[in-house]
């Protein structure tokens, strides 16, 4: 059987690798996509943890971040396609009509 | 088979219950283009109704919502979090019922959102759970990037709302991992199960898994505070949103996330004050030094605020190192007076654009204590009680903060809060000279035609407040005091 | 007759009359209204001082009741001998600085009337507080009346000016807010109880090097408004309010820091001394070289504030006693010196003294009253300066000889400074054609300035009903700086603030 800290590592390396990607990509669309990754970082965490304690209160956790997440992505899309109409770029460098 | 179904205690949400159901009333009957006019009152009634049933409830708690896992609690803290939350919508609607019409923003939806945002930011307040809690953020943030993009056509309220989409899921992706460790740790998301963890035998491992939680969530929460080196966001997303919805998010947004701090920092991490107190006392002192010296050099006023809010947040994290109930009342009673100067400060400018160019610069401000003396005397009052000038609450606020500070034993950071809100005085005290001693270069677009009635109202209802309060605080640090009695 | 709360009335009379001030339409009924109530904030002060018992050295007047319970904050306010003084010359400067000012203050007269009367209220609060959480409270109050009155009111850039005091006056007030929770905060820990009131904290023993950050946080804040040099430099382009800055400063320092810090006194009183005789000679050399009269007058407060901080920090009856009569005589002979030299500005519009000259033959009345305010406040016997500035060097002599021969000194230089000012303006040939077509003093002008002259006689002959009064108040106090008593004079202990609750 696979030991519970594979998992744990590897929901790290994703939510490290989201995080990463949100960081220095400057793509809107695949900002989101780091963002996306970071939970299901912390998901596969939580079904690991879960998994390990023999508790299902883990899984019902996942099914609720999924549902916010999508909430999220759709709000999130909107607006970039709101920015893409103003603008016509979904790069979030050249977005600098306010200052950082 | 024999399972014995959970006994929920419906009355316990009893708050957060009605304020989604007016939030989707107002929603419906925003879809009828005939009642467009009267949905701002609708939602003003309704945030009453709310209002009066969180009133009715005070005193009763804590009375948990279900007996099997806890979950949500309704308790006087709780409450007390979510009729500030109220009355800072009340007020953000009525600065908003004039700027929305003339910027044709004024749909059921703005309203509705609104309020739902002042549900999560309840749940979150009574939440007694990382999972509520977690639900309860995403509800707020969710209708916040909605609110704050509401003007499609501006392009700055557009990139405003992205930026702050971009960086508040960002944060979310934060805390939630944070959860999902403490999780690991302790086997639920219960404030109570984790603070039994923390009080028993743990091993490394599980130390481990507790000290990055608990790193992970204060990084969440510290971006929707805007606490130093998180708070980057804030200037722009300020100046992009519409001016109403700044308010909002400068005050409720911000009070949410400093009520689930004192709730998991006083009750839940007691057993790690060794690693938190000095990180965040490093970082209160950041926050209050850069938030403070950065808006020495702003002249956008809706920069100004921000930077000036960011330092507020920063004074408001102090008491939590002094850990005694005097420190987080200190805290309720600066949020409570904090949301009335905000908003009184936003509203000024929110009624000021209502009407043709938006007021955004201090040049704007010249000559407007001969132009509209009404508006500037309440511009004056918000600042002098931002400053921390008495008579105003603002002073009492600091004066209760400070002193909780030095009971704890932290009179070296007392005073090093002081001394920075000595600097506040000269960007504060700015605007006030624009106002009062520099004329008008020319006469702005504003000058002509009336003011919102409404805007008025609710500027003047709170720099009454924010006098009264000043003078006479006692009532309101007693009712900060019993809300701070039923924490554990 | 005493049932009547009659310090509350004068602190808060003036609020009710801001107040009403907002419905007032036009600018002479706005003037009335603001003379009106000053006036009658001064005859219920006159009753007050009738009822006034002088033997006694404890306040008298006590209204007491609790404010915000939960800090430990009462309403507390009474007078003894020292802040009945300083409120009634403030009491009697305020209908005559307005009526001064009638026509020569001609923008926003009504906005002018309002900070006004809150000013009056601030000062009469600082002076009549008995709790210290009440005092700070005045004390920052004031900020903004006097805020608004240097930037709106003010000369030449006044905007400047205003925000330049205002940071000056609130990094010191912070700093006094620390340490004034950090003693209820000691007081806290030694009784168990939260407390502000004054008689309860002078009976806090501090370790002494507590004490002594403790008295550097409220010296600053006093120091700032005294002003003393080195915090002097705001003072130049906010004349208007210097007199009654000092005012309060000096109370802040005989109040305060006398009683709760003796300690640390022994060590600091000697430095401040020094730094006093050097601010009286500093402040009369500046004085000597300004041709502005404005910045002359400016100049020559400071040089007097010196005189005031010395007197207090000479820590004896003479000192002290005289430190508050040369207050009061500043109040009018300064006061009067700034108030004529602005009546002849209205006139003619400049500041400066080579501008004017010959005005002793075309307007007599005006340079008469101006030779008395000129020689009150060179100190010549049998006029009101002379009193304080004596009784004050008595004080130090019996101290420390050298401070005392070079504040002496002061004097001399303010001679010269003040009479080169009159000579310039009043006497020499008539040169200038503007000069001569100038209008004497009106009616209402002869009256302000004759009651100040009365006053400036007054107690340059005959000081004594003045030194009478506070004399039981000073001893009390210098009783209780020196710990002189074995047992401290029933001051306030944590038993009694309970009971009071």
């Amino acid at each position: 059987m696979i030991p519970v800290t594979y998992y744990l590592v590897l929901s790290a390396v994703l939510f490290l690798v989201g995080a990463t990607g949100v960081l220095i990509r400057r793509n809107a669309i695949i900002v989101l996509m780091g963002i996306e990754l970071m939970l299901n970082g912390a998901n596969l965490s939580f079904v690991a943890f879960a998994r390990q304690f023999g508790m299902v209160d883990g899984h019902i956790y996942v099914f609720l971040v999924i549902t916010v997440a999508a909430a999220e992505v759709a709000i999130g899309l909107a607006l970039v396609i709101l920015l893409f109409r103003n603008r016509g770029t979904v790069n979030i460098d050249e977005v600098r009509s306010l200052r950082w | 088979m024999n399972t014995a179904l959970p006994v929920i205690n419906l009355y316990a949400v009893m708050p957060q219950i009605v304020l989604v159901s007016a939030a989707t009333v107002v929603l419906i009957v925003g879809l009828f283009e005939r009642f467009r006019k009267g949905i701002p009152y609708l939602s003003l009634l309704l945030l009453a109704v709310s209002g009066v049933v969180a009133v009715n409830q005070l005193g009763l708690g804590p009375v948990p919502f279900s007996d099997v896992s806890s979950m949500m609690v309704m308790d006087d803290f709780g409450l007390v979090a979510t009729l500030v939350f109220i009355a800072g919508a009340v007020l953000t609607v009525l600065i908003s019922i004039s700027y929305a019409e003339a910027r044709s923003i004024d749909r059921g939806e703005y309203y509705a959102l609104l309020i739902y945002a002042v549900s999560g930011m309840s749940m979150m307040a009574a939440s007694t759970d990382l999972f509520t809690f977690f639900l309860g953020l995403e509800v707020l943030s969710i209708s916040l990037y909605v609110l704050i993009g509401f003007e499609q056509r501006d392009a700055g309220s557009n990139e405003g709302a992205l930026k702050y989409f971009l960086l508040g899921a960002f944060a979310s992706g934060f805390i939630l991992y944070g959860m999902a460790l403490l999780y690991g740790a302790s086997g639920s998301t219960e404030y109570e199960a984790i603070a039994r963890t923390l009080g028993g035998e743990r091993s490394d491992a599980v130390n481990l898994l507790l000290l990055g939680g608990l790193g992970l969530l204060l990084v969440g929460i510290g971006f929707k505070i805007s606490m130093v080196p998180f708070h980057a966001w804030t200037p722009d997303v300020y100046q992009g949103a519409p001016t109403p919805v700044a308010a909002f998010l400068s005050t409720g947004s911000k009070a949410a996330a400093f009520v689930v701090l004192i709730r998991l920092l006083g009750s839940v991490f007691p057993g790690l004050q060794m690693e938190w107190i000095p990180l965040i006392s490093v970082l209160a002192v950041l926050t209050i030094a850069v938030g403070n010296v950065v808006a020495l050099v702003q002249t956008n006023l809706k920069r100004l605020l921000a930077y000036s809010s960011i330092a507020h947040a920063g004074y408001m994290l102090l008491p939590l190192m002094a850990d005694s109930q005097d420190g987080s009342a200190s805290i309720v009673f600066y949020l409570i007076v904090y949301t009335a100067m905000n908003l009184g400060a936003f509203g000024v400018l929110a009624v000021l654009s209502a009407r043709g160019a938006p007021c955004a610069t201090l040049e704007d401000l010249a000559g407007l204590g001969s132009r509209r003396p009404l508006l500037a005397a309440v511009m004056a009052v918000v600042m002098f009680s931002l400053a921390g000038i008495p008579p105003t609450a603002g002073f009492m606020a600091k004066f209760y903060l400070f002193s909780a500070l030095v009971h704890g034993g932290y009179v070296e950071l007392a005073v090093i809060g002081l001394l920075f809100s000595g600097v506040s005085l000269y960007y504060y005290l700015r605007v006030v000279v624009w106002m009062y001693m520099r004329p008008a270069a020319e006469t702005p677009a504003e000058a002509a035609g009336r003011l919102s009635y409404t805007g008025m109202t609710a500027l003047c209802l709170s720099a009454l407040a924010i006098l009264a309060v000043g003078v006479f605080p006692s009532e309101l640090l007693q009712l900060a005091e019993r809300a701070v009695m039923t924490l554990p | 007759m005493t049932e009547l709360p009659f310090l509350s009335l004068i602190i808060w009379l003036p609020v009710l009359g801001a107040v009403l001030l907002l419905f007032v339409k036009g600018d002479t009924a706005a003037r009335w209204v603001g003379f009106g109530v000053s006036a009658l904030v001064l005859v219920l002060f006159a009753v007050c001082f009738g009822a006034f018992e002088t033997h006694l050295g404890d306040p008298q007047f006590v209204e007491r009741m609790p404010w915000i319970e939960s800090l430990g904050v009462s309403y507390h306010v009474g007078a003894d001998g020292i802040s009945i003084l300083l409120a009634g010359i403030t009491a009697l400067m305020w209908p005559l600085a307005l009526l001064g000012t009638w026509t020569i203050v001609s923008e926003r007269v009504r906005a002018y009337q309002v900070f006004m009367l809150l000013m009056e209220t601030t000062l009469m609060g600082v002076f009549f507080s008995l709790d210290l959480f009440l005092f700070f409270l005045f004390w920052e109050g004031m900020l903004i009346p006097m805020y608004f009155l240097i930037g709106i009111w003010g000369y030449e850039n006044s905007a400047r000016a205003a925000l330049k005091f205002f940071l000056f006056a609130v990094f010191g007030s912070l700093l006094m807010l620390a340490a004034v929770i950090t003693l209820a905060f000691l007081y806290h820990q030694a009784h168990d109880v939260l407390t502000f009131e004054m008689a309860a904290l002078y009976q806090l023993s501090i370790p002494p090097e507590v004490q002594f950050w403790l008295a550097l946080a409220f010296i600053a804040a006093f120091a700032v408004k005294v002003p003393m040099v080195p915090f002097h430099t705001w003072l130049p382009d906010a004349i208007v309010l210097a007199v009654v800055l000092v005012k309060m400063a000096a109370y802040g320092f005989i109040r305060l820091t006398l009683p709760l810090f003796p300690d640390a006194l022994a060590e600091l009183a000697p430095l401040m001394c020094a730094v006093a005789a050097a601010g009286i000679v500093y402040g009369a050399l500046i004085a000597l070289a300004q041709s502005d009269i404005r910045r002359m007058i400016a100049y020559s407060t400071i040089s007097h504030a010196g005189f005031v901080v010395l007197g207090v920090f000479a820590l004896n009856q003479h000192g002290i006693q005289g430190a508050v009569v040369h207050i009061v005589s500043l109040a009018l002979s300064t006061g009067g010196l700034f108030l004529a030299a602005m009546m002849l500005v209205q006139r003619r519009n400049t500041w400066d003294m080579e501008a004017y000259g010959g005005l002793w033959h075309t307007i007599p009345v005006f340079s008469a009253f101006l030779l008395v305010f000129t020689l009150a406040s060179v100190g010549l016997p049998g006029l009101s300066s002379f009193v304080g500035e004596f009784l004050i060097l008595v004080g130090v002599f019996q101290q420390h000889i050298p401070i005392a021969a070079v504040a002496a000194t002061g004097i001399i230089l303010a001679a010269v400074y003040m009479l080169r000012m009159y000579r310039k303006v009043v006497f020499g040939p008539l040169t200038r054609e503007e000069n001569k077509g100038i209008r004497d003093l009106s009616f209402r002008e002869t009256a302000v300035l004759a009651c100040m002259t009365l006053f400036i006689i007054w107690i340059g002959v005959y000081p004594n009903p003045f030194l009478r009064t506070m004399e039981a108040s000073v001893q009390k106090l210098l009783v209780q700086t020196h710990r002189l008593a074995e047992t401290p004079p029933a001051g306030m202990t944590p038993e009694t603030i309970q009971d009071m609750r």
